[in-house]
């Protein structure tokens, strides 16, 4: 097995997840998304992955985005989380921690 | 404009041009979108770069950082695919894979009797493409010498950090990044240089010696340093990560 194929295929797997995360709380930007995502242990995003991901979850219609001037540059499109994508987050947590909850009890072995 | 602006402005063209060619084969409607996201991410990134860090090598991290072109088609479409994929997968990709098979029997047949491909020059970078399947596949930096006689398995002489991570090279002539290759060269279509590459098979595992042709190179014609390269896999197809 290449260890290093499962990891990049976990990772993809789980960039809708956290981005949606980030956007939980406060609307944020692409490049801040981007460095924000940098500093998470492990998940090794590259740069350009975070848009074509924001695309289609636009497309899903949950998240929103608006472009806004910004001060030091060109306007900059704030992406936030839609009603229907706040749902569809907490199904995803809910789903995600049942899954992690399932592996932990297998790792543990029989009881 | 400057020189380093040129530059800039010639690597990021190209490598929007990669993306926007991979996007056009998603159909999907937000591909101009994306572009553009990529398009202004690319100019911020340009735009915090310090005067020292405005050279080829810097550029080239940007793109690296940014991953392949083929990343943005996988992430864009999820499973099952956009329409256009879904038709081309039951009708068209049939009819192209046995068109494809022609092709490269009738290929595989010319380049048995034709001359051996000419010396690679610099400032010469449109060769036709040669395949040689001891390159093709995912190949990591391991360290990076002046000679090639240098180089010891398991004991890195480089004291920094490698530069070049690591290269992916596919079936096609494309690469990972913005270079292409033909058999036994590495061509930076942007640099207008052409690496020569040898293979190796030490202790059981294969390496590749790259010149390290860098703007340094280009413009003082030193002789140039060599990446040594370990191959991880023999495919290209999970050029991401």
């Amino acid at each position: 097995m290449n260890l290093e194929n499962w990891q990049t295929q976990l990772r993809k797997g789980l960039l809708d997840v956290v981005i949606m995360n980030l956007l939980r709380h406060n609307r944020c930007h692409g490049y801040e998304m981007v460095q924000k995502l940098k500093q998470i242990d492990g998940l090794k995003i590259r740069e350009g992955n975070i848009y074509p991901i924001l695309a289609r979850l636009q497309t899903d219609g949950l998240i929103t985005s608006k472009s806004e001037a910004s001060q030091d540059g060109p306007p900059r499109k704030y992406f936030a989380l839609t009603d229907l994508g706040l749902k569809t987050l907490d199904s995803m947590n809910s789903h995600l921690a049942k899954m992690i909850e399932s592996i932990q009890r297998v790792r543990r072995g029989p009881v | 404009m400057t020189t380093e602006n040129k530059l800039w402005e010639d690597i990021k063209n190209q490598y929007l041009e990669q993306v926007r060619k991979a996007l056009s084969s998603s159909g999907h409607p937000s591909s101009r979108e994306v572009l553009e996201d990529v398009h202004a991410h690319l100019d911020r990134r340009f735009a915090e770069l310090r005067p020292h860090q405005q050279t080829w090598e810097d550029y080239q991290k940007i793109i690296l950082e940014m991953g392949p072109a083929s990343d943005y088609v996988e992430l864009l479409v999820t499973e099952g695919g956009s329409p256009r994929k879904k038709l081309l997968r039951k009708y068209l990709l049939p009819v192209g894979l046995t068109v494809v098979l022609c092709g490269t029997a009738i290929l595989l047949l010319v380049q048995t009797f034709r001359e051996p491909p000419q010396e690679i020059i610099d400032g010469k970078v449109d060769y036709s493409f040669v395949n040689d399947v001891d390159a093709v596949g995912k190949w990591e930096s391991v360290d990076f010498v002046q000679r090639a006689e240098n180089f010891k398995p398991g004991v890195r002489s480089w004291p920094s950090d490698l530069y070049l991570k690591e290269l992916v090279i596919s079936e096609n002539g494309a690469t990972g990044g913005t270079w292409t290759w033909t058999k036994g060269w590495i061509i930076n279509p942007i640099g207008k240089t052409a690496a020569k590459y040898q293979i190796k098979e030490i202790e059981g595992s294969k390496y590749m010696f790259l010149e390290w042709k860098s703007y340094d190179y280009a413009t003082t014609k030193r002789p140039p340093y060599y990446y040594v390269l370990k191959k991880v896999q023999n495919s290209s197809d999970n050029n991401t990560k």
